[in-house]
């Protein structure tokens, strides 16, 4: 009876385990998928945004010309579905499920036992693929990588192994690139740490100088690359510390714990971390969730980046509130957010009133200088919505030469050589954004306006923009702002945003002269009412010079003077310590463009 | 790159499975030939070809159910091509065979196409195969019709006489910088040099057998060498030195402004690796740019305009002017202006001199000498022994820039924008002996359809005579090294 009452609980105890054992994974994944559907969604968008997945044969062979550039075809193919987050989030969930599974299997294999270890893997890949310019491909070639190792262990015959081993490997180094290289330290770690076999020497020797000869020969006549970069290059290219060592840390993972295994199944013929008891197993099950959830979101998570890609994700379908709306959340003051900031302002007709609500930076904050890659990206949007057409190609061209095609840039080209007359050339650019899943029928309309005036001219957008168009010639200066807005409002002074942009570009460079001096455009822009803070500006202005230049059928607010009247009697009663006299104004005028003035940039 | 020879074989089972479904399609009876020529693209009817071109691919821009074209001569060989799409693929064999058998004759190209069950004859277009063969290698740089940045950028050599083009040097690697202007020696492909930008800055040099990488700027000399032009005893090159300015336009039908804020010639000795200059080839008070010698090395051309501040970049044009030289003592002499822009009211950019001395080929346009952005620059073609100015018929109302010569003389390969007007494409003329350039074709390629879909530009053709050798790893390596700087020496004037 106590034999039996002792298999009873034994049977109990290993169905609990089971049991416990698929709720800890069906949470752990339940948790990636909130993770990055809520907290990395724009982070996966923006990824959608900045590639470019073609369907066509032409696109498919660039990709042979590198190693690993299946591999990165594939995850390309993955990616252009991030253009829905949700399904975004659910992809890496699978990839990362399918991760757990692999790893499972060749732990099974290794006699690796432990939920914890199967774990890892999907943890390190999460980190990575929280940094938007990790890419899905990656993963696949390593994914790759890990299931032919897999498929090698499961093959027993050695000479089978040693052929597939070697044939493999080199086709392996073709499709999924540096991550073949894993493979290789794998197999070779296999040989002789758990196989032992006698001629495991050779066979390693052996194996070792045709992947050596392969990847010469590859190199020499495939591939032209340096040869050098090659081995190393995905730990490389990553500048973020979190991916940079995520994935060197995933890299080496495998290859340390057969060693381990290696050395400690093999020799105390004991498995690594085997828990016996159920509700052990259960702690430690929650004890590894939290931690891990800890782990994403002290140390991986990019709250700040999420949030940039959240505003420039809105911007794109203008939803100019909800853009606002995480620019309030905002910290600090990243140049591209208080840009993508003043865009939405602009857009939301809220620039001249509430402007200083945000933290500004100058005038910094209205254009973004060449800076580095990214700027042309982001930047040729406000050329666009200036009406500067030439600058926005020039922009969205240049970031298409730095980075490659992708969907935002090419529809901007298209869009500015539509405008611009230039069919031939939209023809181009929108022939390949037809090959594509989702932007094929946006492309194919504007192919059809090409070829039907009509259609053409009743787009909203191009003959907005076509209004617009500069037909008094002047060069571009990106050195100095104030002469193209001026030069733009020259040639159409309707030109609302450039007018909007030139009196933001004096008030945050804190030029009241020439903002009086511009005051007069006004009236042919087609404000009614003098915005918030350029009454405030004018007011400052109007009390130092004694003159009157408020536009004629203009007036100043009554509720503007009385918080002028208030900041100067604020500011000039103010008895405490001066050191705290900013802080002071600051809770009180924190808003308003006379402390924007008096201590902004 | 090597991922074309893939994309080749793909080609190959897609055009055997489409012969496959026409033959399907059972047999037919022809109508009498109309009067239509069909519309193909590239535009392959009334040229000039050599005899050792590749297969002229094309696609028929019109509707039918499938199509068969005939290409004949007037010997009997004929090749005929069966398709069910309007991509014609022809044969390279059967191309090559037929060619050299119709050298001096026409070909004939038959396109019949079957609409609604009926075959409709019409009336062939035709070709004339030329005596003179062309260069087997042309030597272009593949790059992005861009602004200020670059992205990969690559020289590569075409076979002019198949679709292999292989690189000669790309960026990816040396560090994705930026390089250009490659130049040969008489077309010889064992002569050359290119520049490289950036951190790996200098001029790689293949002569003699042996590659060596030069820094030509100097403290006395405005730049680094740009434009360049190897002297024919393969030993001087004269290079421009030019600080070059952008500026970009605002209005639609202009993007950029490329000038000179300073420019002039520097002649460089490659065996004593020594830069020199005079007076003539140097004023400050002009813009000395894209010298050009004479087959004989005795004259060296050049563009000369007077120097402007660049407000007034649309008054500055270029003469085309030349100096004497003397090889044995490497001595400038007399300076003659060739083409007066006062004269002709235009720019002149880019001379180049005919193998046999007898013409210049050159540019003009309204101002300036970064003619590819420059929709009204065209080319021009100057009789030397007559002084005569005419501008043939291979113009078109958008740009053509950057050309140069077949070793023989016989085919002119010029950069032109007229397809669409930004990306440069390559197109080939055959000059025959009486002076005159006949209609262009577009440089043929595997997949028809090539240029429509490619957004590089092909820049700066030369044409060489055989394949350079040097594999692009090796010449990365010296690319890599350090440059050996030049040094400088003031050249006498020997004015006669």
């Amino acid at each position: 009876m106590v034999a039996i009452k002792k298999i009873d609980i034994k049977i109990k105890d290993l169905k609990n385990s089971v049991l416990f054992y698929r709720v800890t994974i069906i949470i752990v994944f339940i948790l990636h998928f909130l993770y990055f559907a809520a907290f990395n969604r724009y982070h996966l968008a923006y990824q959608e945004q900045i590639q470019l997945f073609r369907l066509s044969r032409d696109y498919f062979v660039e990709f042979l010309s590198k190693p690993g550039g299946i591999a990165e075809y594939a995850g390309l193919f993955l990616i252009q579905f991030y253009l829905n987050s949700f399904v975004g989030a659910l992809i890496i969930t699978l990839i990362g499920f399918i991760t757990f599974l692999l790893f499972r299997q060749i732990f099974k294999k290794l006699n690796i036992t432990g939920i914890l270890w199967q774990l890892i893997p999907v943890f390190m890949i999460a980190v990575l693929q929280s940094d938007y310019v990790y890419y899905t491909g990656y993963t696949i070639g390593f994914l790759l990588a890990v299931a032919f190792f897999l498929f090698y262990i499961s093959l027993h015959n050695k000479y089978i192994r040693f052929i597939s081993a070697s044939a493999g490997v080199v086709l392996l180094y073709i499709i999924a690139g540096e991550f073949a290289i894993l493979t290789a330290i794998l197999i070779i770690l296999y040989e002789l740490l758990h196989l032992k076999a006698k001629e495991a020497i050779i066979f390693v020797f052996l194996f070792i100088f045709i992947c050596a000869l392969a990847h010469y020969l590859l190199f020499r006549f495939l591939w032209l690359l340096p040869r050098n970069y090659v081995w190393i290059k995905p730990v490389l290219i990553f500048g973020k510390a979190t991916t940079k060592y995520g994935l060197l840390i995933l890299l080496v993972y495998l290859p340390l714990m057969m060693a381990v295994s290696g050395i400690w199944v093999n020799l105390l013929n004991k498995p690594l971390l085997k828990i016996n008891s159920v509700w052990g197993i259960l702690t430690i099950n929650l004890l590894i969730i939290i931690f891990f959830s800890f782990l994403l979101i002290k140390y991986v998570y990019d709250y700040r980046t999420e949030l940039l890609l959240g505003i420039d994700n809105k911007i794109q379908k203008s939803e100019w509130d909800k853009a606002l709306l995480f620019s309030s959340r905002a910290p600090g003051n990243n140049q591209i957010v208080i840009f993508l900031t003043n865009i939405a302002l602009y857009n939301a007709g809220r620039l001249g009133n509430e402007m200083f609500h945000y933290n500004q930076i100058g005038t910094a904050g209205l254009f973004l200088g060449w800076g580095n890659e990214t700027s042309p990206f982001f930047g040729n949007e406000l050329f666009y919505q200036l009406g500067y057409i030439n600058e926005a190609y020039r922009w969205a061209f240049e970031a298409m030469v730095a980075s490659g095609p992708s969907p935002r840039i090419l529809k901007k080209l298209s869009l500015t050589s539509i405008i611009n007359g230039d069919y031939e050339i939209a023809e181009k650019y929108l022939h390949k954004l037809e090959q594509t899943i989702f932007y094929r029928k946006w492309a194919r309309y504007y192919l059809k306006c090409i070829n039907d005036s009509e259609l053409l001219n009743a787009d909203s957008e191009i003959r907005k923009k076509r209004h617009f168009l500069v037909h008094s010639d002047f060069f571009a200066n990106v050195n100095n702002y104030e002469f193209v807005l001026i030069r733009l409002l020259e040639n159409h002074p309707d030109n609302r945003m450039a007018f909007e942009y030139l009196m933001s570009y004096f008030l945050l460079k804190k030029d009241l002269e020439s903002l009086a001096a511009n005051i007069y455009r006004i009236k042919e822009t087609g404000i009614k009412e003098i915005p918030v803070h350029y009454e405030e500006a004018l007011l400052v202005y109007m009390a130092i010079t004694k003159a009157n230049i408020v536009p004629e059928g203009y007036t100043i607010r009554e509720t503007t003077r009385k918080m002028f009247d208030d900041y100067i009697t604020a500011f000039s009663t103010y008895t405490g310590n001066p050191d705290k006299l900013q802080q002071y104004l600051y809770r009180r005028f924190g808003k308003t463009y006379l402390f924007y003035l008096q201590f902004g940039y | 790159m090597y991922y074309r020879k893939i994309n080749g074989i793909l080609n190959i089972c897609l055009i055997t499975l489409s012969g496959l479904i026409f033959a399907c399609s059972g047999s037919f009876d022809k109508s009498p030939a109309s009067d239509h020529v069909p519309d193909i693209s590239p535009d392959y009817s009334n040229v000039t070809i050599p005899p050792n071109i590749a297969p002229m691919n094309f696609l028929i821009n019109e509707k039918g159910d499938s199509y068969e074209v005939v290409i004949h001569s007037l010997n009997g060989r004929e090749i005929i091509i069966k398709s069910a799409d309007n991509f014609i693929s022809i044969p390279a064999n059967k191309w090559k065979k037929l060619l050299s058998a119709s050298a001096g004759k026409d070909i004939y190209i038959d396109i019949n196409i079957k609409k609604e069950k009926k075959w409709i004859k019409n009336k062939p277009i035709v070709n004339h195969v030329a005596t003179d063969s062309i260069d087997s290698y042309l030597v272009y740089r593949l790059i992005y019709p861009g602004f200020e940045m670059w992205g990969e950028m690559g020289i590569y050599q075409r076979c002019i006489e198949n679709f292999k083009e292989t690189p000669v040097m790309v960026n990816t690697l040396s560090g994705n910088n930026c390089m250009n202007c490659h130049s040969f020696s008489g077309n010889d492909s064992r002569c050359m040099l290119f520049h490289m930008r950036g951190k790996l800055a200098g001029t790689v040099f293949y002569r003699n057998g042996k590659i060596s990488k030069v820094n030509t700027k100097t403290d006395q000399t405005i730049s680094a060498g740009v434009y360049p032009s190897w002297h024919p005893n393969r030993r001087l090159v004269a290079f421009s030195v030019n600080l070059i300015t952008q500026v970009f336009h605002a209005v639609p039908d202009k993007k950029i402004e490329v000038a000179d804020t300073l420019s002039d010639l520097i002649l460089y000795d490659a065996e004593a690796n020594i830069v020199s200059q005079c007076e003539a080839i140097a004023s400050k008070e002009s813009y000395e740019t894209f010298p050009a010698w004479s087959p004989d090395g005795h004259y060296l051309y050049f563009c000369s305009a007077k120097a402007r501040p660049l407000s007034q970049y649309d008054k500055i044009k270029y003469d085309l002017l030349r100096i004497e030289f003397n090889p044995e003592t490497q001595e400038f002499g007399k300076t003659d202006t060739i083409i007066s822009s006062a004269k002709t009211g235009l720019s002149v950019s880019f001379p180049c001199v005919s193998p046999d001395g007898k013409y210049i080929l050159f540019c003009m346009s309204q101002y300036g000498n970064f003619t590819i952005w420059h929709s009204d620059s065209d080319i021009y073609l100057l009789d030397i022994s007559t002084n005569k100015i005419i501008k043939p018929d291979i113009n078109s109302d958008r740009s053509e820039s950057y050309h140069s010569w077949s070793s023989n003389g016989r085919w002119i390969v010029f950069t032109s924008r007229r397809t669409d007007g930004l990306f440069t494409r390559l197109w080939i003329s055959y000059f025959d002996t009486s002076g005159k350039a006949c209609k262009p074709f577009i440089m043929p390629q595997k997949n028809p359809d090539h240029y429509n879909a490619f957004l590089k530009s092909y820049n700066r053709p030369e044409f060489i005579t055989t394949k350079i050798q040097i594999d692009p790893h090796e010449l990365s390596k010296y690319a890599g090294n350090e440059a050996v700087k030049a040094s400088y020496k003031i050249q006498i004037m020997n004015v006669k």
